[in-house]
């Protein structure tokens, strides 16, 4: 199970593990699933501790962002380390997905748009 | 904790060594002992930082086992304790080598032309995959392979083992024989399986982020990444029962 922290009534945030790969990634979908049920529209995923990232766990995400765009919302990543951006660059998904530095700019972001 | 099997037991090396931790690795260390072990793994691999207790730890363990006259290999050593032991002139005291990965595993470690070679065998299970994943990690550590580099690699090696898992029709007990062998500036990685046949070269790798967004995908990106993560990748089916899976990689 991953932490979870609720900002505002339409933001979360969901806080990542030191992987996300087969063992996990049903959780992960499973807690993005959930929130969006419950309304939240932008759901930020703190990536700091993030050190693994395979494709089932690119997949965990990409198989439920169309969801929260769809309902005028995003999935936001945030804290994603070096490596973790290198390898959602290899599937040229950086200028796809909404990436920032850390968790105060995401908040910033989500903040804003939900104005 | 250790593990019995086959005459052979691990013992982990605390990286805090109170005076609990100390008394619990030589109760362990004691226990297995008694046993008469062919072999004792002393694991190294939470060992980033040694410190001279460590050292004054592995060779009280190493007096130990010579006493009861079972061989002492230390598993899994990284590169800090490794120049420790370098630089203290204790390198070549100790036997140092590569972990066994589970029961009816064989890693061996081999001479090639131009470096050492990695051989492993590991169970078709989420477990025995992960427990692989480490020791090749270890394995590039030791090599001296670029971190990007190395953990593409080592991403690279787990889609690659987990879609034989789930394509092969493999059970959890089954097999996968992996070697990795460096060769001037590149790195081969090699795959066999007795699986249904799973050509991963089949795939198309025109993987489109605006689309995958758009129809929710999940499935199929773990080849896009395996092909673009490596310079050269080849399929063969051999025989009847043998998938052969080799991907090359530059390493420089």
């Amino acid at each position: 199970m991953f932490k979870t922290e609720k900002i505002s009534e339409t933001t979360i945030v969901i806080y990542t593990s030191k992987s996300l790969d087969n063992s996990n990634a049903h959780e992960m979908t499973a807690a993005l699933s959930e929130a969006q049920e419950a309304g939240y529209r932008y759901i930020i995923i703190d990536m700091r501790e993030l050190e693994f990232l395979s494709s089932a766990g690119v997949g965990s995400i990409l198989g439920v962002l169309g969801r929260s765009r769809e309902d005028g919302g995003d999935i936001i990543l945030c804290n994603v380390r070096d490596r973790i951006l290198h390898i959602l660059g290899v599937l040229d998904l950086c200028d796809f997905l909404t990436i920032k530095q850390d968790e105060s700019a995401a908040r910033e972001f989500c903040l804003a748009k939900d104005v | 904790m250790h593990i019995d099997t086959n005459r052979w037991y691990k013992i982990l090396v605390p990286v805090d060594l109170d005076e609990g931790a100390i008394e619990g690795f030589f109760g362990e260390l004691e226990v297995v002992l008694e046993e008469r072990p062919d072999e004792v793994l002393i694991d190294c691999s939470h060992l980033d930082h040694a410190t001279s207790g460590h050292i004054n730890l592995l060779w009280e363990a190493q007096t130990k086992c010579d006493g009861a006259g079972a061989a002492m290999r230390l598993v899994s050593v990284r590169y800090g304790l490794e120049r420790v032991l370098r630089v203290l002139d204790l390198y070549d005291l100790f036997t140092i080598g590569y972990d066994r990965v589970e029961v009816g595993t064989q890693p061996r470690q081999g001479s090639t032309e131009s470096g050492i070679s990695l051989e492993l065998e590991f169970k078709a299970s989420m477990a025995g995959i992960n427990d692989a994943l480490s020791r090749f990690h270890d394995f590039l550590v030791r090599l001296g392979v670029p971190g990007t580099t190395a953990f593409d690699l080592e991403i690279v090696f787990y889609e690659v083992a987990t879609n034989i898992r789930r394509h092969s029709g493999l059970s959890e007990t089954d097999l996968i024989a992996f070697t990795a062998t460096p060769e001037n500036d590149k790195i081969s990685l090699r795959f066999a399986d007795s699986g249904e046949p799973f050509d991963p070269t089949s795939a198309s790798i025109d993987f489109d982020p605006r689309k995958a967004i758009r129809s929710k995908q999940t499935n199929g990106i773990g080849l896009t990444m395996i092909q673009r993560l490596v310079d050269g990748i080849r399929y063969r089916r051999v025989g009847e029962r043998l998938n052969v899976v080799t991907l090359t990689k530059c390493v420089r």
